[in-house]
């Protein structure tokens, strides 16, 4: 049965290179390796190069490792969104399930992430690790989106340990180094530290590099304004804030996914304004 | 500057400061009236109870969960400078460690607390002993504009002083924690008696964060306060606010 189990973990592995041809961004898979997987790229109309990322195995397995890598050259532009919820299955020992996407995005060019939700099960040990380097003049759109477990299914805060990175650099500087470990065997997650009596959690993350502090506190005002018409006590928080330079965080807390889902759009359809004149291509699954 | 009289071979094998003079000069540092202004930041505390979210009878819990989280990552800021403190590469080496100061910490207004706390007890042990590795990273605050953050400063200034690393990182939470005690004060109904058992009940707390400190790289840091920095990132929308952050 160990046997087994040892030959069914995957060390799934995805590169994707993403370059410009007649103002166009196309993507080249370099590399998939299952349960990863790319079908194709789709043309949007301004020359952004959309993607859905695949995991035909349909989440994430204890003792999986899974690696993604991203590499936009210059003036490029891509959108990527997965096809659904990243489950992340039980841990029968204190196997991990590991994903990690490490992102390069060169002078110029601008990545937007929008994925579903992540879903730790009840006993899941889960890793993740995100690393974006940004270069001159680079733009980020990142959102992550992460659930307290099956709630139909009875299950909130019941996995038994996440760990989620996201390191982002920019000019070669750390720019932002969100990181959490949420282990409710040791903590309280009801603590308003934590999550208080919220189970959902939003973070974004929007950067341009170079761009003046003046506009991004600007930006900051105006974000702020929306995440206070948006805040709702005991069902939704939003925060807004600048990061030390080059861009700024966003972070929901909701009693439900559906507001951060929805809401997130908005931050960024006020954010790409802002920053390049242009409204963002709304992905098919957000209403 | 202490003289040649003043320093004993601590158990590192270091030259360090005669103990009660090294604790004399601790607790000045670390006292909470020590004016450099950590006493005007609630670093997103005053959102999480206007929000009705902490009040007295969560206070314990909360601030056992800030001192496991926020205190691993200020012990670690400062266990860090405090190293650096014979280090002949520090201009890089100091420039790194407040650039990361700054990226662990998304909340515009407590990143800017760290960084104010931070520039003011520069200046403030600058007039007490004027060391030369402190005007060091001083200038470079100036000439390479960078924000310096007050752990980081405070492990490098107990460093010059030739303060045991444990002894600083005991005064560094204390204080920390005692700062926010303080400012629950003036915001909640919490008594003089009350919130010296809530202190008092955190050291053990402490005494664990600062036994870890020493053995945590850079890759195990994961301080996790997603709901202290969402509220710190709200308290610009607050109506009232007796706090800065």
């Amino acid at each position: 049965m160990q046997t087994l189990s040892r030959l069914e973990r995957m060390h799934g592995h995805l590169a994707l290179d993403f370059t410009l041809k007649q103002q166009r961004t196309r993507l080249m898979v370099r590399e998939h390796r299952p349960p990863l997987q790319v079908v194709r790229d789709f043309g949007l109309a301004d020359g952004t190069s959309f993607v859905h990322l695949h995991n035909v195995a349909g989440g994430v397995l204890a003792g999986d490792q899974l690696t993604t890598t991203i590499n936009l050259a210059a003036s490029t532009k891509a959108q990527l969104t997965t096809t659904s919820s990243t489950r992340i299955y039980r841990s029968d020992g204190e196997q991990v399930a590991y994903q990690a996407v490490q992102a390069n995005l060169a002078e110029h060019s601008l990545l937007e992430y929008w994925p579903d939700t992540t879903i730790p099960f009840a006993e899941s040990v889960y890793q993740q690790q995100t690393r974006i380097d940004l270069a001159d003049d680079a733009g980020l759109c990142w959102w992550e989106f992460l659930a307290p477990g099956r709630e139909a299914y009875g299950e909130r805060f019941a996995y038994r340990r996440l760990r989620l990175d996201c390191d982002i650099y920019a000019l070669g500087r750390p720019l932002l180094l969100d990181r959490m470990r949420l282990q409710p065997s040791l903590q309280q997650l009801n603590n308003p530290l934590y999550f208080g009596n919220y189970s959902y959690l939003a973070t974004g993350y929007i950067c341009r590099v170079g761009l003046d502090a003046g506009l991004w506190k600007a930006l900051e005002a105006e974000l702020m304004a929306f995440a206070a018409s948006q805040t709702k006590l005991g069902r939704c928080l939003w925060g807004v804030s600048c990061l030390a330079a080059h861009g700024l965080v966003i972070r929901g807390l909701s009693s439900n996914s559906r507001d951060l889902l929805a809401t997130a759009f908005e931050y960024w359809r006020f954010a790409k304004q802002a920053l390049y004149g242009t409204s963002p291509n709304l992905p098919r699954k957000i209403y | 500057m202490p003289s040649g009289g003043d320093f004993w071979l601590g158990y590192t094998g270091v030259m360090m400061l005669n103990p009660a003079l090294a604790q004399l000069k601790l607790l000045q540092l670390a006292d909470s009236a020590l004016p450099i202004g950590s006493t005007a930041h609630s670093y997103g505390v005053e959102s999480l109870v206007a929000e009705g979210q902490l009040g007295v009878a969560g206070l314990g819990q909360f601030l056992h969960a800030f001192v496991q989280e926020s205190g691993q990552l200020e012990a670690y800021l400062a266990y860090q400078a405090w190293r650096l403190a014979d280090v002949s590469a520090f201009d890089q080496a100091w420039l790194d460690l407040n650039d990361q100061a700054a990226a662990f910490k998304p909340a515009r207004e407590s990143r800017h607390a760290s960084a104010v706390l931070g520039r003011r007890l520069l200046s403030l042990a600058l007039q007490l002993e004027p060391l030369p590795r402190w005007h060091q990273a001083s200038s470079l605050a100036q000439t390479q504009q960078i924000e310096t953050h007050h752990s980081c400063v405070f492990g490098m200034v107990a460093a010059g002083l030739r303060i045991e690393a444990e002894a600083m990182l005991v005064a560094l939470l204390q204080q920390m924690t005692l700062s926010l005690i303080l400012a629950c004060q003036k915001i909640l109904p919490l008594g003089q008696v009350q919130a010296q058992q809530l202190l008092w009940q955190l050291h053990p707390s402490i005494q664990a964060v600062v036994a870890q400190t020493p053995s945590t790289s850079f890759a195990d840091l994961v301080p996790c306060s997603i709901g202290l920095d969402g509220a710190s990132m709200r308290h610009p929308l607050l109506g009232t606010r007796l706090f800065i952050s």
